[in-house]
């Protein structure tokens, strides 16, 4: 990890436990006890990691470094986003064919032929309605309905 | 005499079938994120109602510890503790897992849980009035000390940079702060937002800050999720009798930590296996290799985890008062079904308390054979699955399972941003555990402190409250050990070796 | 007498809400939010409800548990629900009088909560732990009357239907305790039985099943209970304190005028059921039926005499 790094990481860190104490001014004095406390917290571990950074000019252990496509990582995020997201407008099985069809492909590293997409396509249908079924009529867990369809 | 009719009565044919149906799906439900004990135990309470109480009591209680153990499945094979109560099965269980070992810590996770689970349901057994005593003993400065001591976990948790372990602790601490307050009425950190008013739920967090992450990291490479060695198909039984053999001191305390635990109405299994696997570090002669895959650290917390399901019911039956929120299912069970509790039940209902707890153990030894069989197929499943396949059924999880403990689209959103953010800070070295730790402590801690204030303060001293009762001094004493333990070990190693 | 009277008008709207109930209401299964997590006191009700409403409707009420905030989270989100009659909330009263003023901001106002049925009343009971050496009310007043401010008293959050009634009575009997909130009616109760705090306000239903190791000093319910017939009311003992819990079904502000009546109606029918009424009387609840619109009153009866309490606490907080 690079000092820079850690340095701006610790000012983050105080500026946080900052806005806690701030935060809390208006509450009673027992609402504001943990925040105060947690904030101060916050202040001295930023002040230590920035002065062990700055002073001692040494920087922690090393992380591996990224490995991988961050492409894909992006996408991933995206796409797991607007499932969540859009679950109480387009309802649990129309978020859910988006967002399986979508993280298939961003988890894919084969070529694609026609007896993949297939095998894809029931699979995913299947494992997805034993899931639902499971969920919505064994158990009734009450799964988003769409508000569009 | 007498217990061999109850043995008899609780090995009736149709009792078996309760206690494998409901060990079995206790298993699957637990090893579903989002679905908690909690959850499944009230879900199915429904189709109890027309059964007699004693074969209502051991389907619930079979469903409960069956899903304190299923939940593994899914902490160890994916970084996502099924339940809450396999938080600390993560640490351990996944690094094995990733190194291939996940069908060892299976394995494992189902022998600790069985002895675990025998534990707590003969202590419930033999020792319930006593017991339950000492839960009343416990008030909300035990409280306060006891969360602080699962706090200094953070320490253990930090792997190589304590200053960062310890701002993760503090942003989970901040987070449990966020809603109304629970002693002072304060609606704090909420930003006006009605979504904010009930605070950050512990599951989806949970599954946020550990899983997400995984998913993240996964679709960036080609190779397989879990490195495989040899055939997926063994149980590697022999192997896991062997540590479980050499790892007794481990079970016996992680057994009798969540007995202990589970008898407090106000902790439950998340904390027993927390404290737990804390303490078989500290105590270890390794505890370096704790976090990157040590198998005592899964024998630790999952014994502790199934214990606490014999031992929460000792409250619940004694007092009335539910030892984990399953219990309060259960008990809810027992109003309904008319049974009065108290210390009078295990003397006048007698028949029906023992006939249960013999119930108990049957369901507990089943799930040997159930564990093991359902492990294998679930490792096997994960091992094998194609990524195009796990990806999307994981994602599926982490977003059903957060919506579904509260029917919350705001709590699928919070799992979405803290899954994000726990990436984040973990690629500036900052790692999500303790964060976890701080959420599921937070409170706790808060609330004893801010009672004990309150009372002290009527009482005329706050500090005879915090530093005048006898059992709060002793887990004042594990803390500083706790705290200390490792740098005295150091030094007097050092001395022995110069 | 009040609430006898209320009684008896629920009895005679009910019966004629049922005969004029329009059909066709429900035809698939209901959904009714919980606002508290699994097992507490008002989850239990609702899940004694099922089979009566399977019963009574031939569909089922499938329970939402959606705790948090001691409920505000739940009502808040409520007008944001369909309003098509299959979407239905437990609320309870004081607690959506007393929260939107004491814990602001806390999502959503009294006024927002459209309540259809008010159907089950639990009373509150003044209760100390076995050993306590205090007998009587008088002996605790007078306790808190040599010493103010040093008698601990615990119940269920702030701004809760304990807190009021702690409010209420420090009025009353014209002393100070010392109120701790505690998160759960279960935890508060082991603090009691463990004799942590002096005493608590609790819930008659947990008064009669903690028997063992606490004792009711007094219910604050109009008049005495019938499964504890020596328990004292407060009102007899000169201290003018009613209070306890109101259970009811709210429907989304959306809900058109004839659903609303519609699911009033039903739920009346559903809680006329024997075993549901048996099981919730063996556990000390009243229950009741205030249907739609008559309850609206009863609501705003409830507001006015339970908004300067909240205004009470918040001023102390």
């Amino acid at each position: 990890m690079s000092r820079v790094a850690d340095v701006f990481i610790g000012a983050v860190a105080a500026g946080f436990g900052a806005f806690l104490i701030i935060a809390s001014r208006s509450y009673t004095d027992l609402g504001a006890a943990f925040p105060r406390a947690v904030g101060l917290s916050m202040i001295v571990l930023g002040i230590i990691l920035m002065a062990a950074r700055l002073i001692r000019r040494r920087s922690s252990a090393l992380l591996p470094a990224l490995e991988g496509s961050m492409a894909r990582r992006a996408l991933f995020v995206v796409i797991i986003s607007i499932w969540g997201v859009s679950l109480p407008w387009l309802g649990i099985v129309l978020a859910s064919v988006v967002g399986i069809a979508g993280l298939t492909l961003v988890s894919n590293f084969s070529r694609w032929n026609a007896r993949r997409i297939l095998v894809h396509i029931v699979g995913h249908a299947a494992i997805f309605a034993f899931f639902y079924g499971l969920l919505a009529y064994g158990l009734q867990v009450p799964l988003p309905g769409g508000r569009i369809f | 005499m007498e217990l061999v009719g109850y043995a008899a009565a609780a090995a009736t044919p149709y009792n078996l079938l309760l206690a494998f149906i409901g060990v079995t799906a206790g298993v699957v439900l637990g090893a579903l994120p989002g679905i908690s004990s909690t959850f499944a135990v009230a879900v199915l309470l429904p189709t109890t109602f027309t059964m007699e109480p004693v074969s209502a009591l051991i389907f619930l209680g079979a469903v409960y510890t069956g899903s304190t153990y299923g939940g593994a499945y899914s902490a160890i094979l994916v970084n996502t503790p099924g339940t809450p109560q396999n938080i600390a099965t993560t640490f351990d269980g996944y690094p094995m897992a990733r190194r291939g070992d996940g069908n060892l810590a299976i394995t494992l996770a189902c022998l600790a849980s069985v002895v675990g689970g025998l534990v707590g349901a003969v202590a419930l057994w033999a020792v319930a009035p006593p017991l339950a005593r000492v839960a009343l003993a416990f008030g909300p400065i035990e409280y306060f000390w006891l969360a602080v001591l699962g706090l200094t976990m953070i320490a253990s948790l930090s792997e190589g940079n304590l200053v960062k372990g310890a701002i993760s602790g503090c942003l989970g601490l901040a987070l449990s702060l966020v809603g109304v307050s629970v002693v002072s009425g304060d609606t704090r950190f909420a930003f006006s937002s009605p979504a904010l008013v009930g605070g950050i739920n512990l599951v989806p967090a949970v599954i946020g800050l550990l899983c997400i992450p995984v998913l993240i990291d996964l679709v960036a490479v080609p190779q397989p999720h879990l490195k495989q060695e040899g055939t997926v198909g063994g149980y590697r039984l022999r192997e896991a009798l062997r540590i479980c053999r050499r790892g007794w001191v481990t079970l016996t305390r992680g057994s009798l930590i969540g007995t202990g635990i589970g008898v407090l109405p106000a902790a439950g299994g998340s904390i027993a296996s927390l404290v737990s696997y804390s303490e078989t570090r500290r105590a270890s002669r390794r505890p370096e290799a704790f976090g990157s895959g040590e198998p005592e650290g899964v024998l630790a917390s999952e014994s502790a985890n199934n214990a606490t399901v014999g031992g929460g019911l000792i409250p619940t039956f004694v007092l009335g008062i539910p030892g984990t929120p399953a219990d309060a299912v259960i008990l809810g069970a027992l109003l309904i079904h008319g049974v009065r509790t108290g210390p009078s039940l295990f003397t006048e209902r007698a028949p029906l308390i023992y006939t249960f707890i013999f119930g108990l153990l049957i369901a507990t030894i089943l799930m040997l054979p159930v564990g093991l069989l359902m492990g294998r197929y679930a490792y096997g499943a994960i091992v094998s699955v194609p990524k195009t396949f796990l990806v999307p059924l994981v994602a599926f999880f982490t977003i059903i399972g957060s919506f579904a403990i509260h029917n919350d689209v705001n709590d699928v959103v919070a799992m979405l941003v803290l899954g994000l953010f726990g990436w984040l800070i973990g690629r500036v070295g900052i790692p999500a555990a303790p964060m976890v730790l701080g959420l599921l402590l937070g409170p706790i801690a808060e609330q004893g402190f801010g009672q004990g204030v309150i009372i002290g303060t009527a009482t005329g001293s706050v500090w005879a409250q915090f530093f005048g009762r006898p059992i709060a001094l002793a887990i004042l004493a594990l803390i500083v050990a706790t705290l200390f333990a490792p740098y005295l070990l150091r030094r007097y190693t050092r001395r022995i070796a110069a | 007498m009040k609430l006898r009277g209320w009684l008896l008008a629920a009895a005679t709207t009910s019966f004629a809400a049922l005969s004029g109930a329009a059909l066709g209401y429900p035809e698939k299964p209901v959904v009714f939010v919980v606002p508290y997590g699994p097992g507490g006191p008002s989850d239990l009700g609702a899940r004694v409800m099922q089979p009566a409403f399977k019963n009574a409707t031939g569909h089922e009420l499938v329970i939402q548990n959606r705790p948090g905030a001691g409920g505000a989270t739940a009502w808040s989100q409520l007008n944001s629900m369909p309003g098509d009659g299959y979407t239905t909330m437990l609320t309870a009263m004081p607690h959506i009088i007393l929260q939107p003023v004491v814990n602001q901001p806390s999502g959503y106002e009294t006024e927002d909560i459209t309540i259809v049925l008010v159907y089950g009343y639990l009373p509150e009971v003044l209760a100390v732990p076995k050993a306590s050496k205090f007998q009587t009310v008088k002996d605790l007043v007078a306790a808190a009357q040599a010493s103010p401010g040093r008698i601990t008293i615990a119940g269920t959050g702030v701004g809760g239907g304990n807190h009021a009634a702690q409010a209420l009575f420090d009025r009353a009997a014209g002393v100070r305790t010392a109120y701790v909130p505690f998160k759960d009616t279960a935890s508060g109760n082991a603090a009691l039985m463990g004799s942590q705090v002096d005493t608590a306000w609790t819930w008659l239903s947990q008064g009669l099943t903690l028997k063992d190791n606490i004792r009711m000093l007094a219910v604050a319910s109009e008049e005495r209970v019938a499964l504890a017939p020596s328990l004292p009311t407060l009102k007899e003992l000169g201290y003018n304190v009613t209070s306890g819990a109101w259970w009811a079904v709210a429907v989304p502000k959306s809900t058109p005028e004839n659903l609303r009546r519609q699911v009033s109606q039903s739920f009346a029918k559903v809680i006329q059921d024997k075993q549901y009424q048996a099981k919730m009387s063996e556990f000390g609840y009243v229950t009741m039926a205030i249907t739609y619109p008559a309850v609206s009153d009863f609501v705003k009866q409830k507001t006015s005499e339970y908004r300067p309490i909240a205004q009470q606490i918040k001023a102390k907080k």
